[in-house]
C-alpha cells in the first residue's frame, strides 16, 4: 500500500497512474468524505465497516471537514434563511440555481439543512417567490429521509399562523420530493446573538468589543465575551411572539422538538417566524413516533425528558424548556448548560442547575429571571404549563405588572444551589452526616472517647467543610479548575487520614472510607483523577498505619495477620482500576457519540 | 484523558496567562495560532477568488489586531479564543477580497458579499460556541484545529494544496485537478500521499 519513497511529489509526472490497490483505497477515501460531507452518518458506517482500514484515516478526514463549514466556502454567498446546519451538502447535488423545476424556477440556492438544500425560486405560475427545498436523494437510508420529510411537511401544512413559515405545497418531480415555503429574508436569531448586529459592518474596533454599543434596527446590542446580548425588553417581545406561535403548534398536536435561535427567523420587520419541523412529532403519527427513539434534537436546547431520550415523557413542555434556554441565551448571551462536549452538555442538562441570569447580567430584572427560570425547571410539571401562559406572563412584564412566576422557595432554592454545586453538596451533607452521628456517639455512647479526641475529630470535620468550599470557589474559575479538583482530591484522602488517626480504637470498617473516595472521584469523569485519589488514598492508608502504630502503638488492629492491610491496599488500588476503567469507558462512548452523529 | 485535552487547556492557561501581562506567554500564544489563522486565511480567500494568493498579509493583519485587543478580550476558553480570532479574519477577508477584487475591476456584486453578510452567518459558522448544531458537530469544533493547523502547514505546498481544496474547498477531483493544472489521476495520488502524510504528521503534533 505504502510505496512512497520521498512522501512528497512535487514533480510526480502527470500521466502516472495508480496501481490498483492505491487507487482502490482512494476511491474508499473519497467515498468517505462525500459522507462526511453529506453528513451521512450511515454511509459512514458502513463503508467503514466494509474497509476497516480507513478508520485510521478517518479522524484526520473528520477533522479537515470540520474545519470550516460548506457555507463558509465554495462562494456560497449567501447564508440560508432556513438554515439547519453548516455543514457540507455532497457535490452530487450540484448547484441548480438557474434550471427549472416542475412550476418553479431556482434561483439561488441559499442554504441546505438537514434534509437537504434550500433554493430562492419563483413559482411560475403564480409569479411569487419561495424558499424551496429539495430533499437529497438516493442516499443510503433515502427511505427514511423521504419519510421524515413528509412527516416535517404534513406536520406543517396544516398550519397557518402569523408566527410561523408557512408551508406552501409539498410533493415531487421526477422522484424529486421538494417542499415550498414561504420566504423569509431576514436571517435567524442565533446569528443576532453570535455574531454583530446586522446593522455593522466592516472593520469594527475589535479592541473594545467589550464595551462596545450598537445600534441596530431592533434597539440597543450589548457585547460582551460571552456574546452579543439583546435589550431584555426586545427579548421578551420577541418571546412573546415565539410562544404564541409555539402555542399554536401545540393546540395543533404538534410539539417542535428542536427549538433554537437557529430557528428562528426574523422578517423584514423584525417579527419571529418559527421555521423547521424537521423533528415535530405529531401525536399519533405512528411512523415518527417509533422512528424517532433515539435523541434527537440539539443538546444545549433540549429539555431533561428530550435528553434521556425517553420519548413518552416528551411534551409540549418540553418545548417550554426549549424557549426558556433560548430567553436565557438572548438575555445573557450564552446558553445556559453549554459546555466541551455534547455529554457533558446533556449531563448537564439532565443534572445541573443554570447560573441565574442576573449573575452573568447583573442590571437584567428579577422579574424576566423567575419567568426565565420557571422555563427551565427540570420537572415538566413546575414549568408553566402551556406556551400561552408564558407569554401572557411576559407581557405582564413587558406592562411591569407583577408577573406569576415567582421566587423560589427556599427549600428549592437549597436545590438548586445544590445542583449548581455538586460535589459541595455531596461533601456537605457526608460530613454533616458524620459529625452528627459522631456526635450522637460521644453523647450516648457510654464509655466513649476521650472528649478531647472528639474536640479534634469535630475540628477536622469543620476544616475539610471549609477546604471544601476553597476548592468549590476556585473550581469556577477557569485557570484553576484542573489543578482545584486534584488538590480536592488530595485533600480528601489527607483528610480522611487526619480524622481515622485520631481516635485510639481500631477504625475497622471505617476505611471503608477510603473506597469512597476513590468511588465518587469517578464522578469528576475523568482518568488520571481517579488514578491520583486511589494513589492518594494508598498512600493516606500507609501514613495511618504508620502514625497509628506511633500514636497508640498499635497497627490497624493487633490481632490481624501481617497480610491483610497489603490486602486492603491493593483492594484499593483494583477499586480505582475498575472505577477508571469505568470512566474511560464512558468517554469512549462519548467520543463515539460526537463521532458517529 | 487524551493528550489533545492536555494541550487544550495549556492554550487556555496560555490565554490566562498572556492576558495577566505575561509578554512570553503572549508571543508563545500568537505563535501558535499563526499557522491556524494563515491557514484559515488561505482556504478562504483561495475559494472566494479561486485563486492562489499569499494571505500573509491578511495574517498579519489579524494577528495584530487580535494583539492589541487582547485586554478587552475576556472569554475564558480557547473555544471563545479561536471563535474571536475567527471573527477579526472574518471581517479582515472581507475587506481584503473587496479590495483585491476593486483592483480587479468592478465587477464584484454578485461573488463578493460587501457589507457584513445579511443574514449573518455565512462566512464563518464554525463559532466554537455555536450550540445551534447538531452534536457531533458541536464537539467536533471543539477538536484542536490548531493542531490540525500545525500539521498542515508542515506539509509539502502541494500536499496542503490538494487537502485544502478537496477536504476543506470541498471541490470534486475534476475541479481540482483542474486547479491545479494536473491529470485527475495524478491529483488522486497525490491526495492519497498528502493524507498519509497528515495522518502521521497529525500523530506527532498530538504526540509533542
Amino acid at each position: 500500500m505504502s510505496r512512497d519513497p520521498e512522501g512528497s511529489g512535487p514533480e510526480l509526472p502527470d500521466e502516472l497512474s495508480l496501481d490498483p490497490v492505491d487507487s482502490n483505497l482512494v476511491d474508499a477515501l473519497d467515498q468517505m468524505v462525500d459522507a462526511l460531507q453529506a453528513e451521512d452518518a450511515q454511509a459512514r458506517t458502513v463503508l467503514l465497516t466494509a474497509r476497516p482500514e480507513l478508520a485510521e484515516y478517518t479522524e484526520c478526514l473528520v477533522r479537515l471537514d470540520a474545519l470550516l463549514p460548506a457555507s463558509a466556502v465554495a462562494g456560497a454567498s449567501h447564508s440560508d434563511p432556513l438554515h439547519v446546519g453548516p455543514t457540507g451538502v455532497s457535490r452530487d447535488d450540484g448547484d441548480r440555481a438557474g434550471t427549472r423545476f416542475g412550476r418553479y424556477e431556482l434561483l439561488e440556492r441559499i442554504g441546505h439543512g438537514a434534509m437537504g438544500v434550500v433554493y430562492l425560486a419563483r413559482q411560475t405560475d403564480l409569479d411569487r417567490t419561495v424558499a424551496l427545498k429539495l430533499i437529497t436523494p438516493g442516499r443510503v437510508g433515502a427511505e427514511a429521509d423521504v419519510e421524515r420529510f413528509y412527516s416535517e411537511a404534513r406536520a406543517a401544512a396544516r398550519l397557518r399562523h402569523p408566527g410561523i413559515v408557512g408551508v406552501l405545497e409539498v410533493g415531487d418531480v421526477d422522484g424529486q420530493h421538494f417542499i415550498a415555503m414561504d420566504y423569509v429574508s431576514g436571517g435567524n436569531l442565533s446569528e443576532f446573538v453570535r455574531n454583530e448586529s446586522p446593522g455593522s459592518e466592516g472593520k469594527s474596533s475589535h479592541a473594545d468589543d467589550s464595551v462596545l454599543l450598537l445600534t441596530s434596527p431592533t434597539g440597543l446590542w450589548r457585547k460582551s465575551s460571552s456574546g452579543t446580548t439583546v435589550e431584555p425588553d426586545t427579548a421578551a417581545g420577541w418571546l412573546v411572539d415565539i410562544s404564541r406561535a409555539v402555542d399554536y403548534l401545540h393546540n395543533h398536536d404538534v410539539i417542535h422538538r428542536d427549538l433554537k435561535l437557529g430557528n428562528i427567523l426574523l422578517d423584514e420587520d423584525q417579527r419571529p417566524l418559527v421555521t423547521d419541523f424537521g423533528l415535530a412529532l405529531v401525536y399519533g403519527d405512528e411512523a415518527t413516533k417509533t422512528s424517532a427513539g433515539a435523541i434527537v434534537g440539539t443538546p444545549a436546547y433540549m429539555a431533561p425528558e428530550q435528553a434521556t431520550g425517553d420519548v413518552e415523557a416528551i411534551s409540549p413542555r418540553s418545548d417550554i424548556f426549549s424557549l426558556g434556554v433560548m430567553l436565557y441565551e438572548l438575555l445573557t448571551g450564552r446558553p445556559p448548560f453549554l459546555v466541551d462536549n455534547p455529554l457533558d452538555t446533556l449531563v448537564r442538562v439532565i443534572e445541573a442547575d443554570p447560573e441565574p441570569p442576573t449573575a452573568i447580567q447583573p442590571w437584567l430584572s428579577r422579574e424576566l429571571e423567575h419567568i426565565c427560570l420557571k422555563c427551565l425547571e427540570k420537572d415538566p410539571d413546575n414549568r408553566y404549563s402551556s406556551a400561552r401562559e408564558l407569554a401572557d406572563d411576559l407581557e405582564r412584564y413587558l406592562r411591569r405588572e407583577n408577573v406569576q412566576a415567582r421566587p423560589a422557595g427556599v427549600v428549592h432554592r437549597v436545590r438548586r444551589w445544590g445542583r449548581r454545586q455538586p460535589v459541595l453538596m455531596a461533601h456537605t451533607v457526608a460530613l454533616g452526616l458524620v459529625a452528627l452521628i459522631n456526635q450522637l456517639g460521644f453523647l450516648f455512647g457510654g464509655d466513649a472517647e476521650h472528649p478531647e479526641v472528639h474536640q479534634r475529630v469535630m475540628a477536622i470535620l469543620a476544616v475539610w467543610l471549609v477546604v471544601s468550599m476553597a476548592c468549590q470557589g476556585l473550581m469556577k474559575r477557569s485557570r484553576w479548575q484542573a489543578a482545584s479538583r486534584f488538590f480536592w482530591c488530595a485533600a480528601d484522602a489527607a483528610l480522611l487520614t487526619c480524622v481515622l488517626a485520631q481516635s485510639s480504637a481500631p477504625p475497622g470498617p471505617l476505611l471503608v472510607g477510603y473506597a469512597l473516595l476513590i468511588a465518587a472521584s469517578g464522578l469528576f469523569f475523568r482518568v488520571r483523577l481517579v488514578w491520583f485519589m486511589t494513589l492518594s488514598c494508598v498512600l493516606g492508608y500507609a501514613a495511618l498505619l504508620g502514625v497509628r502504630r506511633r500514636l497508640h502503638a498499635v497497627g490497624v488492629d493487633e490481632d490481624l495477620p501481617w497480610q491483610y492491610p497489603v490486602l486492603f491496599a491493593v483492594v484499593l488500588a483494583v477499586l480505582g482500576m475498575v472505577i477508571a476503567y469505568q470512566v474511560f469507558r464512558v468517554r469512549v462512548l462519548s467520543r463515539y457519540y460526537r463521532r458517529g452523529g | 484523558m487524551s493528550d489533545s485535552n492536555i494541550n487544550a487547556s495549556a492554550l487556555t492557561g496560555l490565554l490566562d496567562r498572556a492576558r495577566d501581562g505575561d509578554e512570553q506567554a503572549r508571543d508563545e500564544l500568537f505563535d501558535r495560532c499563526r499557522n491556524y489563522v494563515a491557514l484559515l486565511a488561505r482556504v478562504h480567500i483561495e475559494s472566494w477568488l479561486q485563486a492562489k494568493v499569499d494571505p500573509s498579509d491578511l495574517v498579519q493583519q489579524t494577528l495584530l489586531e487580535a494583539y492589541r485587543g487582547l485586554d478587552g478580550f475576556q472569554g475564558q476558553t480557547e473555544g471563545e479564543w479561536l471563535a474571536w480570532i475567527k471573527q477579526i479574519l472574518k471581517h479582515n477577508a472581507t475587506d481584503y477580497i473587496r479590495s483585491y477584487k476593486g483592483t480587479a475591476k468592478r465587477r464584484i456584486q454578485r461573488e463578493v458579499p460587501m457589507e457584513a453578510p445579511r443574514h449573518g452567518s455565512s462566512l464563518f459558522r464554525i463559532d466554537p460556541s455555536d450550540p445551534g448544531d447538531t452534536p457531533s458537530q458541536l464537539v467536533m469544533q471543539h477538536e484542536n484545529e490548531i493542531q490540525l493547523a500545525e500539521a498542515v502547514s508542515r506539509l509539502a505546498e502541494d500536499h496542503q494544496q490538494v487537502i485544502l481544496l478537496r477536504n476543506v474547498q470541498r471541490l470534486s477531483f475534476n475541479e481540482v485537478a483542474e486547479r491545479m493544472g494536473r491529470s485527475r489521476p495524478a491529483v488522486q495520488m497525490l491526495w492519497l500521499r498528502a493524507l498519509k502524510k497528515l495522518k502521521d504528521l497529525l500523530h506527532d503534533v498530538e504526540g509533542s
